[in-house]
């Protein structure tokens, strides 16, 4: 097995870096302040859960950190050979071998007390090995300094120095300690390591009839990682790995295959989960996988290729604002917002049927307008209102005025066959700026940001036939045509809307359309 | 450099199978790692096409219920078996996904469609599905066989892919639709680095009757008429269906790669299974030969 030796500055940064995550053979741990984890390996007999554990050690030692192997049933010589092949020796100073049944007098026909005396063997063997409790001091002692680590963590254990430890088989161990004392070990052992900074990996052999202690460990470790075996059409093994679970982080639990080669080193289908790499401490954006180079960043959105980033790119133009239904993030978009509400609708003199005739209506004669209907769904977001409604539109500025232009002519000519109070009224606000699109409690796409949001503020300042427009959008229209330079009007330099801000109001009419009247919040 | 290349269409029946099939056979005879895949999940075909009946289908990688090596099936012998010429070439894999058309799973896949949380965590497997392809099975190209029309998997299949071939057929051709489909969502892709073509397929006008599929030593006797055996057919215009012969790449705003024409032998055969290798001297295995050869393709 290849071992780099210039590892120093590596391990150093990664040591020194807590922040980021810890890159463990095929798995990102996301990251996590100071602090132990503690992660079950389960997976049937002979998938190489021990092969893994070697590489997570050898990974461990390689970056310059102390490794701990616990084992009830291999001993030292089986111990030595599970790393014989390993070129640069002196790395394996670094790590500990305890089987706390070599050199004791326990067998394995002892009672419950002996199970649990074993117990407590490997965890003070465990104190030692980590520093907590030195060679030949009591259990008294190593308990009043256990005390001490919650004022003054430098005094006991090295806190800050990363350990590898893993504890091979649960199996082999659940025979001498029996399932309940297994349990309250574990416990133990998530208490001695606390605030510490261990990653435990605890082994345990399963099959697929029998989780039982998997589910039973499961509320006490951090963790579970998960190995399966499979044989291919070609009776070849594929073995593979997944971290199905990780307390406080969401994880794709995806599988990942490896293989076992000859020296025992495991490689993975995916080689960026080489540990000679950069600990990542972003996600693409598409992909979802820890960004382990350079990250390409695009507005606000990070990707880990460039290809990531044209897939991304592409979905989001093709899928335009329903881009938030496939679950990929939006970024800021900008639209230009037509909002109207119908004038008097709440109006308790009108009868529900009424005030539903007229809704549809409106709907129906927005549906009838060229703006609208030329307009793709893609590049448009209708977002109903009850007694109106938004449209934002992604293509042009200049679509918002023209649909409230066709919609005061279409309103005119339905007047004109109904009696008064049949007839329709409608205000309508214009607006333009970034939005957002967030998927909502029922997973329906919806969006919010400031150009919504304006359109809205400056509707609410209108009366029945006003097509008022914000600032920006009424200036933009104005330097691009003369037409639109010809029917927007400045009415107010200083309207004030919700929160105290000011903005310039415009109206836009001629005799065809609008309301030439200052509106009354306006003239107030 | 691996391509990634999709075949669209706004209708079905336009050949789309046929042709990724055929040309994915090309690809691999000539010493290519081809990895076909069925995305034509809401109608799935290449597994009738190949006469396989799939233990494990696209539908379990995405659902999480198998691995990439259990989905692609290797049909390398498949070429060999029916190869009417030996090669002494070395042959490149050909690896094909299938579509399950269970209509369970066809449902599914639609189903789950419910929530953003759920939708991501399939789109993410699918992107993943052409770089281990591409990085893991060391594919050179990788050619997807899409569902027609805009749908989820559809715009999908287009925006993994580098090349899209929006193929359309004679006939009962919907013009309109597909002038729309493009100008809607074509740009999309181009703009983001990926290069669209046109591919009309079944041209009329060509059609010659031939005998390779009874007899193919019966070729010999062919009329002289019958120059285009053993080489590609140059499409005059079309003039007469479109008004002008640029009239669709004006419309689409796309580069008109190939026009393949319409063969009775294949089109009205029972089954036409790799015109390719069987035939190779078949005026549309030429066509396809000269597809293959473009720089687009780049073989």
């Amino acid at each position: 097995m290849s071992t780099p030796d210039n590892n120093l500055s590596h391990t150093q940064s990664y040591n020194n870096n807590n922040s980021s995550g810890l890159l463990i053979p095929g798995i990102y741990l996301p990251l996590q302040s100071i602090g132990s984890r503690i992660l079950l390996l389960s997976g049937p007999s002979g998938v190489g859960k021990t092969m893994y554990c070697r590489q997570f050690l050898l990974e461990g030692l390689l970056k310059g950190e102390k490794c701990i192997f616990i084992s009830t049933d291999l001993s030292k010589i089986q111990f030595n050979a599970l790393f014989s092949d390993v070129e640069n020796k002196t790395i394996l100073d670094h790590m500990d071998f305890i089987n706390p049944c070599e050199g004791t007098s326990l067998s394995h026909n002892e009672t419950e007390i002996s199970s649990k005396r074993l117990a407590t063997i490997i965890l003070s063997d465990l104190e030692r090995s980590l520093e907590i409790r030195p060679a030949g001091e009591t259990e008294a002692q190593a308990s009043s300094k256990q005390m001490m680590k919650e004022d003054d963590e430098d005094v006991v254990g090295n806190t800050s120095k990363r350990v590898r430890l893993v504890i091979d088989s649960m199996t082999h161990a659940q025979l001498l300690l029996g399932e309940r004392t297994l349990i309250e070990f574990v416990m133990d052992l998530t208490r001695l390591l606390k605030g510490l900074n261990v990653t435990a990996i605890l082994t345990l052999t399963t099959s697929s009839v029998d989780q039982r202690m998997v589910s039973n460990l499961s509320s006490i470790v951090d963790g579970i990682i998960e190995m399966r075996l499979k044989e291919d059409s070609n009776d070849m093994t594929i073995r593979s790995i997944r971290l199905r679970h990780l307390k406080g982080s969401y994880y794709d639990p995806k599988w990942t295959s490896f293989k076992i080669s000859s020296d025992g080193t495991i490689i993975f289908r995916n080689a960026q989960h080489s540990s000679t790499r950069a600990s990542a401490q972003f996600t693409c954006a598409l992909c979802a996988k820890p960004i382990l180079g350079t990250p390409l960043v695009k507005s606000d959105l990070i990707f880990d290729s460039k290809e990531c980033m044209e897939i991304y790119y592409r979905l989001e133009n093709a899928y335009g604002s329903k881009i938030s239904d496939t679950g990929l993030p939006s970024e800021a978009f900008h639209a230009s917002f037509f909002y109207v509400d119908i004038v008097g609708l709440s109006d308790p003199t009108l009868s529900v049927k009424n005030q539903i005739q007229k809704i549809q209506a409106l709907n129906e004669l927005i549906h009838s307008c060229d703006s609208f209907r030329k307009t793709s769904a893609g590049k448009r977001i209708i977002l109903p209102s009850g007694d109106g409604m938004a449209i934002g539109f992604l293509s042009s500025s200049e679509t918002p005025l023209e649909l409230s232009i066709q919609l005061h002519h279409k309103i005119h000519a339905y007047n004109q066959q109904k009696y008064t109070a049949d007839s329709l009224g409608v205000r309508i606000g214009l607006g333009s700026g970034p939005v957002f699109t967030v998927s909502d409690l029922n997973n329906v796409q919806n969006i919010w940001g400031p150009g919504i949001i304006l359109a809205r503020r400056v509707m609410d300042a209108g009366d029945n036939g006003h097509i008022l427009i914000a600032e920006k959008l009424a200036e933009e229209l104005i330097s691009l045509k003369d037409e639109y330079r010809r029917v927007i009007n400045l009415i107010s330099n200083k309207y004030r809307i919700k929160h105290g801000q000011e903005i310039k109001l415009y109206s836009a009419y001629s005799k065809d359309f609008g309301n030439p009247q200052i509106p009354a919040k306006v003239f107030l | 450099m691996p391509r990634c290349i999709a075949f669209h269409s706004y209708k079905g029946g336009t050949g789309k199978t046929t042709i990724a099939c055929n040309l994915a056979a090309m690809l691999s005879l000539r010493g290519y790692n081809v990895s076909l895949l069925d995305l034509d999940v809401y109608a799935p075909s290449l597994h009738a096409y190949f006469n396989y009946s799939a233990n494990k289908w696209i539908n379990d990688l995405l659902f999480e219920n198998s691995d990439l090596n259990e989905i692609m099936v290797d049909m390398t012998s498949t070429l060999t078996k029916h190869a009417a010429e030996k090669t002494d070439r070395k042959i490149g894999k050909l690896l094909v996904g299938f579509s399950n058309p269970q209509k369970e799973e066809i449902y599914k896949l639609e189903g789950s469609m419910k929530t953003a949380n759920a939708n991501i965590q399939l789109l993410r497997r699918f992107v993943q599905l052409r770089e281990d392809l591409i990085s893991d099975f060391e594919s050179d190209y990788v050619i997807l066989d899409t569902s027609p029309g805009i749908r989820y998997w559809s715009i999908n299949s287009l925006a993994i892919a580098d090349i899209l071939f929006l193929t359309l057929k004679f006939g009962d051709l919907d013009i309109e639709g597909t002038i729309k489909m493009a100008n809607d969502i074509y740009g999309s892709f181009t703009k983001f680095g990926s290069k669209s073509f046109l591919l009309l397929n079944l041209v009329s006008g060509y059609c010659i009757p031939r005998t390779y599929l009874h007899s193919s030593q019966s070729a010999d006797k062919m009329s002289s008429s019958m120059a285009a055996e053993g080489t590609a057919i140059e499409i005059q215009t079309f003039q007469n269906e479109l008004g002008s012969d640029t009239f669709l790449s004006d419309q689409t705003k796309m580069e008109l790669i190939s026009a393949i024409p319409c063969y009775c032998d294949i089109q009205f055969q029972k089954k036409e299974f790799l015109t390719v290798l069987q035939y190779p001297d078949h005026p549309f295995a030429k066509q396809l030969e000269q597809l293959a050869m473009t720089k687009q393709i780049g073989v």
